[in-house]
């Protein structure tokens, strides 16, 4: 039940170890909320798949790592990519696109992404688990770890930062990634032909179509890139935490908490959103249960999310964007 | 002799489907309320009533210890025994152990629906669903609610029928999923039912028409969370004659694979809005949890493959379900979305009736007593 991130909260560090994972995590989580918020401008559905696409990135990772045998799990980051990528377009392209043009009301596209994250859920257990792995194990390389509980890829290590390797590298990696993924989506968005159309496709589809775009194109790119930034960040949580069966169920609720908080429509409040969450998760809730009552250690899987996912909700619905904060600048201006 | 008990399993997982699906059926496919964290008050209504019935009886029977649910095996033998001799105490604990299921999860549905009901169905469905999880993922922990990682064990309530007594259960199952049925169709053909299909379908119309979204919204989400809650209640008397485990891991009590996407398979298969769909789909999947979920796990414990470990086996047969019930859903919503039953105009009179009165009018019928007002 509780995720592979607190298994390996005893490493050794010179840096306070709950500011490490909440880095770490954060930029996890920000990578996977920008995600989200690309699928969910896109079709306007919030997407209960989308951590399974997280998943087949970790999957991507442990597989192609072991299969090439490489030298660090980062070179693995492309297949992840690939894996998460090429799920959500297929899930756009088989599932989403049809219904859509029938007509489908959001509720049963909701629905529908469920019903993606049940059978995901049965491939994962049924087939990667108890089919390929086992299958791996016996003809191409013994001692592949099983994905139920599978420990963390090996990371680098830096010196004079962290006193041990593990989990090290991530550190400085996990964060600089959500910068370069950032700043890539600013430029594209803003900068090019493409992330224009992306635009204008998104803000209103008819009238983008009429004006030349090929609106379908548009939406299967964006869901490449959806799919693709949660493979990515599947690598690195593979690399961070490791692998525990049913990961999806508890990171779904981080991510819509993160997305929902950063206002499920822009890329910044989807990088606030997920440092919020991760800040949380593992730092206020560690601390709060160790001074405070040890209780409240239980609030870490899932619970905090859904406590920022419900103040968001009564305080500022649209998330953190839409709150005016020049209103808040007034007693400043008096000091 | 196995066979009957399968065949009474089957039974009552079929009522008890109709009742959860029913309810499902209410929220989601009438009001559009997409109930994501069904678990949720199916969950609270078994196990807090569970915990509560349990504290009575040991305040009734005078029982006392520093950890109750450390010593619940012992004590629900010592209450199982003066259960016996005194039924209507028996009876008593059960009505209180329903009355309080039923309540707490009314409450729960109303604190769910609190903070989203008046924002877009989407916030509420993410809502709801973390609600589930997160109410799984305390009572795991939690000692005070169920004895979180130690199991309370509660004594069998209905012990005095003796043999008969999952016969008894198995009535007490259907006569609710009756009732829950005739309530159903009774929303269905009334006012009520049709603004509750005005609330789905159009918002901003219904609301011009003076209806309060928001309000219908929360009374069908509370209603249809109290009657989840006797299911949920009932499960857990079905339980106490079964051993009575009432693990505090909602998780495996209570999955969410069982109470959430059953039930929404169920509605989806059947077909929207419609409660004989919803008996012809919780017909279909109670067939597939008796095949899947439980003749095929004690099936695939007798077999040997050799060079195949058993547990191995054992892993993939239980995760098969969950590849059977989202192929299923989805093919149902991919290639037949209206379900097998489509969602026709209901007639707040019977069509019988009506053209009994049409008779009437017309002068062909024989009844002459309706057009005599």
């Amino acid at each position: 039940m509780l995720q592979g991130y607190s298994l390996n909260k005893k490493r050794l560090l010179l840096i306070n170890p709950l500011i490490v994972s909440t880095l770490e995590l954060g930029g996890m989580y920000s990578i996977m909320c920008i995600g989200l918020t690309v699928t969910y401008q896109t079709t306007k559905v919030p997407n209960f798949a989308f951590a399974d696409y997280v998943v087949m990135g970790m999957n991507a990772a442990y597989f192609s790592f072991a299969i090439f045998r490489l030298s660090s799990p980062y070179v693995a980051v492309p297949f992840s990519v690939l894996a998460g990528g090429a799920f959500a377009v297929v899930m756009y392209l088989l599932i989403m696109r049809p219904m859509i043009r029938r007509g489908s009301s959001i509720i049963i596209l909701m629905v529908a992404s469920l019903a993606v994250d049940i059978l995901f859920t049965g491939i994962q257990n049924d087939i990667v688990e108890i089919g390929v792995t086992p299958f791996y194990n016996a003809f191409l390389h013994a001692g592949f770890p099983t994905l139920v509980q599978a420990p963390p890829l090996p990371d680098f290590a830096i010196p004079g930062i962290c006193a041990t390797p593990q989990t090290c590298g991530l550190l400085v990696i996990s964060p600089a990634t959500v910068g370069v993924t950032t700043a890539l989506m600013f430029l594209l968005l803003t900068r090019t032909k493409f992330g224009i159309a992306m635009r204008a496709a998104i803000e209103n589809p008819g009238l983008a179509q009429i004006a030349g775009i090929n609106v379908e194109r548009v939406y299967i790119v964006s869901w490449f890139i959806a799919g693709g930034l949660a493979g990515l960040a599947g690598c690195l949580y593979a690399i961070g935490s490791g692998m525990a069966l049913g990961v999806q169920n508890t990171l779904i609720l981080d991510i819509f908490a993160g997305s929902v908080l950063g206002g499920l429509s822009s890329i910044y409040g989807a990088v606030i959103g997920g440092f919020l969450v991760a800040f949380g998760e593992s730092y206020v809730i560690p601390v709060l249960a160790q001074d405070v009552n040890p209780q409240l250690g239980l609030l870490e899987v899932g619970g905090v999310s859904m406590i920022i996912l419900i103040i968001t909700l009564l305080i500022a619905p649209r998330g953190l964007v839409s709150v005016n904060w020049k209103r808040f600048a007034v007693w400043r201006r008096k000091v | 002799m196995a066979y009957l008990d399968l065949l009474v399993l089957g039974a009552t997982v079929f009522a008890s489907y109709v009742s959860i699906s029913l309810t499902l059926n209410l929220e989601f496919g009438l009001t559009g309320i997409p109930n994501f964290g069904k678990v949720l008050f199916v969950a609270s209504g078994g196990m807090l009533g569970a915990s509560a019935m349990y504290r009575l009886s040991l305040y009734i029977y005078n029982l006392h210890s520093n950890d109750i649910f450390e010593s619940s095996p012992s004590f629900s033998a010592i209450v199982q025994g003066h259960l016996v001799q005194e039924p209507l105490v028996a009876v008593g604990l059960a009505l209180f152990m329903v009355a309080v299921g039923a309540a707490s999860a009314g409450v729960l549905g109303y604190i769910c629906s609190y903070p989203a009901i008046r924002l877009r169905e989407d916030y509420l469905g993410m809502l709801l669903l973390g609600c589930g999880v997160l109410f799984s993922s305390i009572t795991a922990y939690y000692i005070p609610v169920v004895g979180g990682p130690e199991n309370l064990v509660i004594p069998d309530l209905l012990s005095g029928f003796g043999t008969n007594e999952q016969y008894v259960i198995l009535a007490i199952f259907v006569a609710f999923a009756i009732f829950v049925f005739l309530y159903s169709e009774r929303v269905l053909r009334s006012p009520l039912g049709r603004t509750l299909k005005a609330v789905r379908d159009n918002e901003v119309a219904s609301e011009a028409l003076g209806k309060d979204n928001v309000n219908v919204r929360r009374k069908m989400l509370v209603v249809s969370s109290f009657l989840s809650g006797i299911s949920g209640a009932l499960w857990v008397l079905y339980w106490s004659q079964k051993g009575g485990l009432v693990g505090g891991d909602v998780g495996a009590t209570f999955p969410r694979l069982l109470f959430t996407y059953y039930p929404f398979t169920i509605v989806i298969l059947g077909g929207i809005a419609s409660n004989i769909g919803v008996i012809l789909g919780s017909a279909v999947l109670s067939v597939v949890y008796v095949g899947t979920g439980v003749s095929l796990p004690s099936l695939v414990t007798t077999i040997r493959i050799p060079g195949v470990d058993p547990s191995l086996l054992n892993d993939f047969v239980n995760s098969l379900q969950y590849l059977l019930i989202g192929g299923l859903l989805l093919a149902v919503l991919l290639l037949r979305p209206e379900g097998l039953i489509k969602e026709s105009p209901t007639f707040t009179i019977s069509k019988a009736k009506l053209r009994r009165m049409a008779d009437s009018i017309t002068g062909k019928g024989d009844s002459t007593k309706q057009s005599s007002s």
